[in-house]
């Protein structure tokens, strides 16, 4: 159950980091009626993106160790960044068409 | 950088695509050694004792006078059966052997002869067909190449780590090179992990004047010292016989040797029934810094007499040897291993057809280099998925009395491979890559069929007897049968759209 959480901690980070450019804000239906935040919002995310990363290679190592802990980290990590990319750009496509 | 990073990627690309999917085959090893005997259920753990009688009982029978026995028991994915091997010494007449053996009836277990997984595995650094040594020479300068290609291309595109989320699937011959970026951000450090441990397992092969000079250049030495550390040189047989001491003693001490979690991966027995018998034990990895327990029992009062210690440089060595293996990892890891590698396959494969895709021009007939290079794309990329599906199929359609079995799955493997380059120089002009795919999924959608009719294993009776490993198997192919088929049917519409507006310009010129 552990992998699943610290996946959905990563995604929830990277979505949090990529949100916070006006590019990929306009792309979720939900999120393009509203303005895109101003300057200070966007750092607040990406920082809020930066430590819910963070949190998820915390509780890698409080689950497996650090040895164990960093290798489901890297692999978690990659496996999350494809998975909102593609999200994102399949969202970017259904608001397009 | 640009240029050495096209260079270094293009140049290796498709061996290195080779690699990458044999490689990450390589994590499934023992599944698909598994899935090659289907004769074979897993055996069930019992005690470490009850395995050594088994063991002991039969090489007393049929090796008794080896200078050594290997043991491993079956308590672990890498040893779904009890194992056992044995070596005579190199200037003696005798064959080596090794079995499988059913704990029951203490007898050989029988399978078909095949090449199983662990040929593929081993082709990711060997090559197969080379002479021995030459693929893994070969291999470390692809590696090396790899390895310039990944950092120059982090340094070359440096521009993308501030925003990696973007993949444009509509932008053309973009997507690929989005697709190309964002496999390889996604798996970058699976990728230096990989690559730098890969060289590492090469060392010796490309720098062996390091460890040499240290001892001025006396090879023998060197050895005498590696085989010191291995605790090897000094036991030699004393010519007398003695007992071997009692599996139930000796499995109680090495059971309170070990951590408890620790499982014995495999026993050594050097000079089985001499006075100077010894008994050495490798546990398995729990994790990539453990260091790997080498203990050593006397063989005949079975009490333990050291467990070595590992050097630091060889600690550190071992860390990037056992990251690059995953020997450690247990089903999720294994899976997210899986699902990197499978990342970095897609980094290859995206980066030779961005490369091809990018000196098309719409206008233009292909000239010879490009349609050289969309051959080798389309027989690299999608025949190889069509020839490992054959590799499997031919498992289960040779005859099972063939001379050679194992030799030719793997001869119809590389076949197969021959095939589908010939199949893509045939559609190269049109529609290579839409039928190609349709190729690979009836291939990948025969594996289970033709597992349902020639073994009692098929989809159904192994749901019936939640035999996972042949269901996950069959979903596995099935699933990826449907992803090409799917893509088939993309690329089809593709097409269609393209024809219409040259067919509606036609119509149009007709009537005027």
């Amino acid at each position: 159950m552990t992998i699943f959480a610290v996946l959905i901690i990563s995604c929830l980070g990277f979505s949090c980091m990529a949100f916070a450019k006006p590019k990929h804000w306009k792309a979720i239906p939900f999120l393009s009626r509203l303005r895109h935040p101003g300057k200070r919002v966007q750092e607040l995310m990406q920082y809020s993106g930066a430590i819910l990363l963070i949190l998820a290679v915390y509780t890698c190592q409080l689950n497996w160790g650090w040895a164990l802990g960093l290798c489901f980290y890297v692999g978690v990590l990659s496996i999350a960044l494809f998975f909102v990319s593609l999200l994102i750009s399949y969202f970017e496509n259904t608001i397009k068409n | 950088m640009i240029w050495l990073h096209t260079w270094a990627g293009l140049v290796f690309c498709w061996l290195l695509y080779f690699m990458f999917v044999t490689g990450t085959l390589g994590y499934l090893d023992s599944e698909l050694d598994s899935w090659m005997k289907p004769e074979l259920s897993a055996a069930e753990e019992v005690s470490l004792e009850t395995d050594l009688n088994a063991a002991i009982t039969y090489l007393q029978a049929h090796a008794a006078d080896a200078e050594r026995w290997f043991i491993s028991p079956a308590n672990h994915r890498d040893n779904p059966q009890l194992r056992v091997s044995w070596r005579y010494p190199r200037d003696s007449e005798k064959n080596n052997g090794r079995e499988l053996i059913n704990r029951g009836t203490g007898e050989e277990l029988h399978h078909r002869e095949t090449a199983g997984g662990q040929t593929l595995y081993r082709m990711h650094y060997r090559l197969h067909y080379l002479p021995s040594g030459w693929g893994f020479r070969l291999v470390g300068i692809f590696t090396l190449a790899m390895f310039i290609a990944l950092l120059t291309g982090v340094v070359a595109h440096r521009k993308l780590f501030k925003d990696f989320f973007s993949f444009r699937p509509q932008k053309g011959k973009a997507a690929w090179l989005d697709m190309h970026n964002l496999s390889s951000i996604a798996s970058l450090p699976f990728q230096l992990m990989i690559t730098y441990s890969g060289l590492i397992f090469a060392i010796s092969t490309w720098m062996p004047f390091v460890g040499v000079a240290a001892y001025d250049f006396d090879v023998k030495s060197l050895r005498a010292d590696l085989n010191e550390m291995r605790g090897r040189s000094s036991i030699k047989a004393a010519g007398e016989n003695a007992d071997l001491v009692g599996m139930d003693i000796l499995s109680q001490n090495i059971e309170a040797s070990i951590n408890d979690d620790a499982l014995v991966r495999f026993i050594e027995i050097k000079n089985p029934n001499d006075r100077n018998a010894k008994i050495f034990v490798n546990t398995h990895l729990s994790g990539p810094v453990q260091e790997q327990n080498k203990l050593q029992f006397d063989g005949r009062s079975g009490k333990l007499e050291s467990s070595k210690e590992q050097s630091g440089a060889l600690q550190t060595r071992n860390v990037f040897i056992n990251l690059h293996e995953g020997l450690f990892a247990g089903p999720a890891l294994r899976l997210l291993y899986i699902l990197s590698g499978l990342l970095g396959t897609l980094m290859v494969a995206t980066g030779a057809i961005y490369y091809a895709q990018k000196r098309k021009r719409p206008a233009q007939a292909l000239s010879k280099q490009q349609m050289l290079v969309d051959i080798v794309n389309g027989g690299t990329i999608i025949g190889l998925p069509i020839s490992i599906c054959v590799f499997m199929m031919s498992n289960r359609l040779l005859a099972i009395d063939l001379d050679q079995r194992a030799d030719w799955e793997v001869h119809s493997m590389f076949l197969a491979w021959l095939a589908s380059f010939v199949l893509a120089a045939y559609w190269v002009k049109d529609t290579m890559w839409k039928k190609l795919s349709l190729v690979l999924s009836i291939t990948l959608f025969s594996v289970p069929i033709v597992n349902f009719f020639s073994t009692n294993r098929g989809l159904g009776q192994s749901s019936w007897q939640n035999d996972t490993l042949f269901v996950a198997t069959d979903i596995v192919m099935l699933s990826m049968a449907a992803i090409s088929l799917l893509l088939w049917g993309i690329l089809s519409k593709k097409e269609q759209r393209q024809q219409s507006p040259i067919r509606s310009t036609n119509a149009h010129s007709a009537v005027a």
